[in-house]
């Protein structure tokens, strides 16, 4: 479909959200953070590392700007570290006070949807992806999985931010119906967050393999890569866990060919994370500062 | 094709009595291909003379490649004087910076206002052209391939290898090998040192069978720790990096400005004692020689 101007309105509605995206703030505990860190000349790479890899907006806007087209690396940039191991120490840090500062929207808050539980959820799913990944697959770099992890989510941010109105009402249906969000989502906007997160990675030119988790983590099959088993599989171990809130009332079971994949069922793999409360804890404290 | 070395020093000019062997300009390698091309490899103030000697061979065509930005790799430029002759051809070539989303332009452009100089860009009379590059672009000059890569210093740095008709230089530009920033015992050690594997296996495969490589020694191995970070080399990394890529013959250079010429040859001698790799030739770059092959 196309309007009067040419564009279709998926390419309208990118625009609209990319500008958006543009203008969001980090968390304000990872702003506060970076400042601090990024004015000592010693800043330790690893103390900078945590902050940024624990934000998912800190993240996505690091990743984005990788791999952009303007400045377009021979190999994908899948994970801060990969980009600190790219990029060098002063550069990402640079990267990331230039996006702590930027002239930013205010944030948009829904009691709904509190940023706080939602960035518990991210975290946690992130920490149970890379878990899996490297102790279930035995992947020796599963940074990629911690990113997949803490931006499956990241179309809620946008719509938090973007529509927080009908935003609200919507996660309030799908609690009252107990029906999947992404469910509601599509009735009542006509496109999921899961939608509106790939598209925005895709269009960033992030890895395809983390466009497709974004955009199909909830519908994980067969045939699908490991980062979509160990983040799906995640996303279900923290909501049992009851940890930090997606506001998807649905928590769902592992399927057989999870179980087949990770040669653990939910039980299992929630029993082997049982630290993952203090874990996610000791995550957000180190952003707290 | 044939290398001289118009400024090996690193970091600030440093001209007097304790550097005349060495040289004291910033560096600058020119390179003449086979094919008869000029390429410039930075433009830190061994550009100067390098001007110098040009003139007498108008018009010049010439060919600009800068690692970064920092000064001492781009101070010479305003000094080029072919930029200001008519009829003379500059192409400038570089990364994009990320951070401040400028191009290659900016680091003439920056250096030409009017409170830091006296002359404009605009008032430039060579055919000036600018190129961004970005990593693995590979840019054809006549018989000339220059092939850019990602290298590890606080800004973005390129490495160049050069070839042309079968021989070919690798210059390192400023770089320090890719250290883990994780400690052995933490989790994330292991995923931390496969990509740095990753990425140091690709700069090897870009540099390897060179004929000749230049490399950022900064430090000895008893300075480097000190200087962690830094985004320089030692003269045991250079040499590393030099086996690794079965390189003939390795440069040491971007010298220390606080290392006298006898400093100098006293650290290199050490270091050449201590070394634990096989390379077939190793020397100090040193300013004004020319090594032709």
């Amino acid at each position: 479909m196309k309007s009067d101007n040419g564009q279709s309105d998926s390419q309208q509605l990118y625009h609209r959200l990319n500008a958006m995206v543009e203008n969001m703030p980090p968390f304000p505990e990872s702003v506060h953070q970076v400042m601090t860190l990024s004015s000592d000349i010693n800043c330790s790479p690893k103390d900078l590392v945590s902050v940024i890899e624990r934000d998912p907006v800190l993240t996505m806007k690091i990743l984005k700007m990788v791999n952009s087209a303007f400045f377009s690396l021979s190999r994908q940039v899948a994970s801060v570290q990969h980009a600190l191991v790219y990029l060098g120490m002063n550069t990402v840090k640079n990267l990331a006070v230039s996006i702590a500062t930027v002239d930013a929207l205010p944030r948009n808050s829904i009691a709904e949807l509190p940023m706080s539980s939602f960035l518990t959820h991210s975290l946690a799913t992130a920490a149970v992806a890379q878990h899996l990944a490297r102790d279930s697959l035995h992947i020796r770099d599963a940074s990629d999985h911690f990113v997949a992890g803490l931006l499956h989510d990241f179309g809620k941010v946008v719509f938090v931010q973007f529509e927080p109105t009908t935003y609200a009402k919507i996660l309030h249906m799908a609690q009252q119906s107990r029906q999947p969000l992404a469910q509601v989502e599509v009735e009542q906007m006509g496109v999921s967050s899961a939608d509106v997160g790939g598209m925005l990675a895709e269009n960033w030119h992030l890895p395809a393999a983390l466009v497709e988790c974004i955009r199909t983590h909830g519908g994980c099959g067969e045939q699908s890569s490991d980062l979509m088993v160990t983040v799906a599989a995640a996303n279900t171990v923290v909501k049992a866990m009851k940890l930090g809130d997606s506001g998807n009332p649905v928590v769902g079971q592992f399927p057989d060919f999870i179980r087949r994949r990770l040669q653990a069922d939910l039980d299992a793999v929630m029993e082997q994370m049982h630290d993952l409360p203090d874990e996610v804890e000791l995550m957000q404290s180190a952003v707290r500062g | 094709m044939k290398l001289c070395f118009r400024g090996v020093r690193g970091s600030i000019a440093s001209p007097g009595p304790h550097t005349v062997r060495y040289g004291g300009n910033t560096t600058c390698l020119e390179i003449w291909s086979d094919d008869g091309q000029l390429i410039i490899l930075d433009a830190g103030t061994g550009i100067f003379p390098l001007a110098h000697s040009l003139m007498d061979r108008l018009p010049v065509h010439a060919h600009i490649f800068n690692t970064h930005s920092h000064w001492d790799h781009i101070q010479g430029l305003p000094f080029f004087i072919p930029l200001f002759v008519p009829g003379n051809r500059v192409n400038i070539y570089g990364a994009c910076d990320p951070v401040s989303q400028q191009s290659i332009e900016d680091i003439l452009a920056v250096q030409l206002q009017y409170r830091f100089f006296p002359i404009r860009e605009c008032e430039l009379n060579a055919d000036i052209n600018y190129q961004s590059l970005r990593e693995g672009d590979a840019v054809q000059i006549g018989d000339v391939t220059v092939v850019p890569v990602m290298m590890n210093h606080p800004v973005v740095n390129f490495g160049y290898r050069v070839n042309c008709r079968g021989k070919s230089l690798f210059f390192t530009g400023d770089h320090e090998p890719s250290y883990n920033i994780y400690a052995p015992t933490d989790d994330e050690y292991a995923m931390y040192q496969a990509l740095i594997e990753q990425r140091e296996a690709h700069i090897i495969d870009v540099i390897r069978g060179v004929d000749v490589l230049v490399a950022d020694s900064s430090y000895t191995e008893a300075e480097y720790p000190a200087k962690k970070g830094w985004g320089h080399g030692s003269f045991a990394s250079c040499m590393q990096m030099a086996e690794s890529a079965g390189a003939g013959q390795l440069f040491l250079t971007h010298h220390e400005p606080t290392r006298s010429d006898d400093e100098l040859e006293s650290v290199f001698q050490e270091a050449m004692r201590q070394r634990k790799f096989e390379i077939a030739e190793i020397d100090l770059a040193r300013e004004g020689i020319v090594i032709e092959w």
